[in-house]
This record gives structure tokens, C-alpha cells and sequence, in this order.
């Protein structure tokens, strides 16, 4: 956690939109500076790849992956599947964003190895924070004034 | 007679490949029937030896040796129509056997003792056995009638002087008579074969007939259950590709609705921009509201989709349980309109718990949305077992269902003209493709003005049909 400042949260989001919603929530919450977004499967990977090569460590890769299901050419399955069978990011945090709260989804998210998973549309706050938490971004977390960690566990986003 | 005239016209109605069949038919029953003729002939040689020793001493060694002779070629024709040479000629087998046979039981006699000898009958006897055994054409059987007449009248000849002519032409016309007796009876027995195989093909293309029907409606079956789940698919990637643009339509408003808030603060406002600023918050309130509509819709049509795509483990289900906490959840609805409820005796199922809950909870819910202003609010819940199968009811003394809408309202969408009752028009659509994924089906018995009974059928777990319990009844 040492690190948190300099990694970053990684986003793949086809729909401009919902990555413009997401970066705004966290924008709002001091987090949006860290958003890198990828707009596809296919480019994701590939950028996870350079990030590992050129760094030579995964420390140096993003500390949150946020995911999105349905995207075009390649899903947020099969690139879920990738990056658990990536030693570098076997452990990094991966949160799936999905449109629906088909439960066969969720399960399949968390059989391949998800960290959690979102559905959209995302409360502001409560996504932010669980952005924070699972990420190791809580010292960087600028909730407005009359919320705080403790008030808003995240349980309505985040299942 | 009338058989007869038939006969030409109907072996013409015959397709051709029917005329080959029937032909080949008749073939294989002339090379039965003609070893049937020789082992008939071979076994009544013995006879004729012993009334030869009786009527002709005299010739008996004579006689003795052409009676052997004729088993000799009896046993080879038997022989040649038992080959692959039978299979060919069976008709002029059959014609050479029954020339020979007439030959030594009748001819030679003949020959020897003159025409008044009483073995001419042995010629009767062979055109009638013709007649019966061998379904033989016209022409082949006027052969062997011409050949056999032939060998009485030039055996006579070649004996010696006919001194009594009217005894000789008397045998000759029981010959003929007998000739013209066999004769129509194979044209009566071939036309009743005829008849026999065309009522034959006309059953058996009944049989294929059907066999091709039912082949087709399981194809259909089976087409109409592709069509089905490729409907579930596409029902719900449509419901969530229409989500995704949705999501935009609220946030993005939400977002507005947060900049213009903002707005407001920084700027000092004149009367006439916070006319402005309150139509625009107004505009924002009127997208959300719709947005949040219409995701209502998709979530409706999303489950509607899941019924089919999403499988739950199935179980022992306990209805009466699961109705009482149904109840429960309703309970503040209920109390605020005065809704009474009766729950019966409730048997337990087979089925996938969370969706029965789901169909249940939607009748409920249904019969309290229409429940409408009557004087008498009362819900009823029960069941009855029989035939091995359960049906279970929600009764309501709502306002009822117009005959003509009792069953358009199972369909997708599908309300009733009451723009006051809230809902998507999926409710009792979710109902049915619940039941119907059970292998049950849901029906409405309802008459206007006396209430509404939904009915579903479920299968009972079996020793659910022994419990009995007194109705008990709740408000």
C-alpha cells in the first residue's frame, strides 16, 4: 500500500458514456486522476502487456482493474481469464461492471476469479469507496463532508 | 362378372412399380404352389399303383413303370423349381408339371385301355386343382387345358376304333366343362388377389402416410423449441443491450440535474432564469422518471428471458410456507385496504422454490392491484390434488376479467384498460412461463362483476397428497 500513490486504476469500458459517469464519480471523490481507460478487450491486454514489460515488475502495473461484461471482440470473461493466468497480475483486484444483475453473470465473475463485482448504473459514493478499498486507495479517498467510510459500507453497489 | 370386367381397368390404375411388385408377388406364389402340385403328385403315385392292380392286371407292370417314371420327373421338376432356374420360369414348371402328370396318370391309361377308360377323370381332376392351386394368367392355363384335352381326344384316337361315340364325346364335354370352370375361377381369383393387394398398398401408404406426419410434427416440435429459446436469447440481449444506452440517459441526467445545482449556487438568479432553471429541472425530472420506466421494462422482460436461459435446482417445496411469508410481505398493503385473506390447505411440490415464489408473489400481487373499491376485499389461496397432479388457485373478489381478455392477459405486455394500476404488463406472462417450465399450465376462470380464480397445476411431492390439515384463515 506503500506504492498507492503511483498506481493507477485501469477501465475497460466500451461505452463512452459509462466510462465518462465513472470517471466523473471518481473524479468527484479524488480518484479520477488515477483512471486509465481502454476501450476494448483486445486493448486492454495489450496494455497490460506493455505495462509489464516495459516496467519489468507488476508493481508497477495498475492496482484496480474495473471490467466491464459485454464488450465487443473480446468479453470481460475471456480478459478476466487472461489476467488470472498472468503470474504479474494474479493478484490484482478486478472489479466486473455489468449492466444487469443476471446472477448466472456473477457467478461466472467470481468462478474466474473477480474481486467483486458492480452493477451499473453506480451509486456515486459507494462506488468510489469500494473503488478505494479494494484498490488500496483509502488515504487518497476524498468523500464529501457528511460521509464517511464508516457510514457508507458500499453493500448497495457492491455485492 | 363384374370382377372380371373390373379386372383390366383396375390392373391398369396400377403405378407401374405396384404392377412389378404384384407381378413378382404372383411369381413367388406360383413356385410355392407348384412344389406344393409335386409333392401332391409324388404322394398319390401309390394309389394309382394299387387301383392299376385292381382295374388292369394285365398292364399293371406297364403302368407300374410309367407311374415311376412320372414320380421320377415330379421329383425333377421339384428339383428345377427349388433351383435358381424356379425362380425364372416358376409358370413353365407348373405348366410341364401339370402336362406330365396328366400324361402318366391319364394318358398313358388311356392309351393302353381305350377312351373309356375311367382315369379320363384324372384329366377333370388336374384342370380343377389347376384352378385352385396356380394363379396362373389366361394363356398359360389355356396351355395346359389345350394340351391335356388334346392328349385325351389323340390317346382315344391312337387306342383304336371309338365305338361308342356319344360316351367319348360325353368324357371330352365334362373336360371342357371343367376347363371352362377353372378358367373363370382364376380369373375370379386373380381379380379378388388384385383387389386384396390394392386395399394392401392403400394401408400400408395409411401406415407411411402417418409414420411421415408424425415425423413431421416431431420436426416441428423440435423447430418450434429452437425458435423458442432463440427468442429467450434474443429477448435478453435486447433487454441488456437496451440497458447499456439507458444508463447513459440517467447519468448523464443525474448529472444535469447536479450541474445545474451548482449553477443555481454560483449565480445570483433573476426571476426569469429561475422560471428557466425550474423548467429545465422539471425536463430532467420528466427523462428520469421515463428512464426509471423504462428500466422497469427491461428488468420485467430481462426475468421474463431468465425463466428459460437460468436453471435452479429442483426441490421439495413446501407451498404453505412459502404462502404465508408471500402474505407477510404484503401484510401493510393488505391491512391499509382492508384485504382479507383465506389460505387453504396447501400441498408440497415439485419445483424450483425461487420461481414459484416469484409466480405466487405475482398472483398476490395481481389480485391486490385489481382488487378495485368492492364492498367484499378477500383473496383465497388454495388447492386440490387429483389424478396425480395438484391445482392450486388465487381467488379474488375483484371486479373479474372480461371473457374476451380471460386469455389475451397471460400474453407479454398485455393490461388491462386501467391506466390507475402500476406494472409493465409482465406479471402474469412470468406467471405462466414459470408453470409452463414445470410442465403445469395456468388458466383464469373469472366472470365479470363475481371475481377472478387464477388456477396453475403443479407436480405434488407424493406424499403431499396425504396430509390434511383444516383450512386456516387469516385477515
Amino acid at each position: 500500500m506503500n506504492n498507492g500513490r503511483a498506481r493507477s486504476i485501469l477501465l475497460v469500458e466500451d461505452d463512452d458514456g459509462h466510462a465518462r459517469l465513472l470517471e466523473k464519480h471518481l473524479d468527484r471523490c479524488g480518484l479520477g486522476d488515477r483512471l486509465v481507460r481502454v476501450a476494448d478487450g483486445e486493448e486492454a491486454i495489450r496494455y497490460l502487456g506493455n505495462t509489464r514489460t516495459h516496467a519489468g515488475s507488476s508493481s508497477f502495473g495498475p492496482g484496480l482493474i474495473l471490467l466491464d461484461i459485454q464488450m465487443p471482440r473480446c468479453n470481460g470473461f475471456e480478459v478476466l481469464t487472461r489476467i488470472r493466468e498472468d503470474p504479474a497480475y494474479q493478484y490484482t483486484p478486478v472489479i466486473m461492471l455489468t449492466s444487469t444483475d443476471s446472477q448466472r453473470e456473477i457467478d461466472q465473475a467470481y468462478r474466474l476469479g473477480a474481486s467483486g463485482y458492480v452493477v451499473k448504473p453506480v451509486d456515486a459514493f459507494a462506488f468510489a469507496e469500494r473503488v478505494a478499498k479494494l484498490g488500496g486507495f483509502l488515504d487518497v479517498l476524498e468523500l464529501p463532508d457528511q460521509l464517511s467510510v464508516g457510514t457508507t459500507d458500499g453493500q448497495p453497489a457492491v455485492g | 362378372m363384374l370382377l372380371l370386367q373390373q379386372m383390366p381397368s383396375q390392373m391398369a390404375a396400377l403405378e407401374p412399380e405396384q404392377r412389378k411388385r404384384l407381378e413378382e408377388e404372383t411369381r413367388r406364389l406360383v413356385r410355392r404352389r407348384t412344389v406344393v402340385a409335386c409333392l401332391l403328385s409324388i404322394s398319390i403315385a401309390p394309389l394309382y399303383l394299387l387301383s392299376d392292380w385292381f382295374l388292369y392286371p394285365e398292364h399293371c407292370l406297364a403302368l407300374g413303370c410309367w407311374r415311376l417314371a412320372g414320380v421320377v420327373l415330379a421329383a425333377a421338376i421339384l428339383v428345377a423349381v427349388r433351383s435358381p432356374i424356379g425362380e425364372i420360369h416358376p409358370n413353365r414348371l407348373g405348366q410341364l408339371l401339370g402336362i406330365e402328370v396328366g400324361l402318366v396318370v391319364s394318358g398313358i391309361p388311356v392309351l393302353l385301355v381305350g377312351y373309356q377308360s375311367p382315369y379320363y377323370v384324372g384329366f377333370i381332376l388336374i384342370i380343377l386343382a389347376m384352378a385352385l392351386l396356380m394363379p396362373w394368367p389366361t394363356p398359360a392355363a389355356l396351355t395346359v387345358v389345350a394340351a391335356l384335352l388334346t392328349m385325351y381326344v389323340g390317346a382315344a384316337i391312337a387306342h383304336g376304333r371309338i365305338d361308342r361315340p356319344e360316351l367319348f364325346l360325353t368324357n371330352v364335354s365334362f373336360i371342357i366343362t371343367a376347363s371352362i370352370v377353372a378358367l373363370v375361377g382364376m380369373r375370379i381369383g386373380a381379380a379378388l388377389r388384385l383387389r386384396e393387394f390394392r386395399t394392401r398398398c392403400a394401408m400400408e401408404d395409411t401406415l407411411r402416410h402417418r409414420g411421415e406426419l408424425a415425423k413431421a410434427l416431431e420436426q416441428q416440435t423440435k423447430q418450434l423449441g429452437v425458435v423458442n429459446q432463440e427468442m429467450e436469447d434474443l429477448l435478453y440481449v435486447a433487454s441488456h443491450d437496451l440497458r447499456a444506452p439507458l444508463i447513459n440517459v440517467q447519468g448523464f441526467s443525474r448529472e444535469l440535474q447536479l450541474a445545474l445545482g451548482e449553477l443555481r449556487r454560483e449565480r445570483p438568479t433573476s426571476p426569469e432564469s429561475h422560471a428557466l432553471f425550474a423548467d429545465i429541472d422539471q425536463s430532467i425530472e420528466f427523462i428520469l422518471t421515463a428512464a426509471a420506466r423504462m428500466d422497469g421494462l427491461i428488468g420485467s422482460l430481462l426475468n421474463v428471458s431468465r425463466i428459460a436461459t437460468r436453471t435452479n435446482p429442483t426441490e421439495v417445496v413446501p407451498l404453505g410456507p412459502m404462502v404465508d411469508k408471500i402474505i407477510d410481505t404484503f401484510r401493510y398493503q393488505l391491512d391499509q385496504r382492508q384485504i382479507t385473506v383465506a389460505i387453504g390447505n396447501l400441498p408440497e411440490v415439485i419445483g424450483d422454490s425461487l420461481r414459484l415464489n416469484q409466480a405466487i408473489r405475482n398472483l398476490v400481487d395481481n389480485a391486490i392491484k385489481y382488487m378495485g373499491d368492492r364492498p367484499v376485499r378477500r383473496i383465497e389461496i388454495g388447492a386440490s390434488t387429483q389424478n396425480g397432479s395438484c391445482a392450486c388457485y388465487v381467488r379474488d373478489s375483484g371486479p373479474g376479467v372480461p371473457k374476451a381478455k380471460q386469455e389475451v392477459i397471460f400474453r407479454l405486455f398485455h393490461r388491462l384498460e386501467n391506466g390507475a394500476v402500476p406494472g409493465e404488463g409482465l406479471g402474469l406472462t412470468l406467471v405462466r412461463k414459470i408453470i409452463e417450465k414445470h410442465g403445469g399450465r395456468v388458466w383464469l376462470e373469472a366472470c365479470e362483476e363475481r371475481g377472478s380464480t387464477f388456477w396453475f397445476t403443479l407436480k405434488p411431492a407424493i406424499h403431499a397428497a396425504l396430509t390434511a390439515a383444516m383450512p386456516r384463515s387469516e385477515s
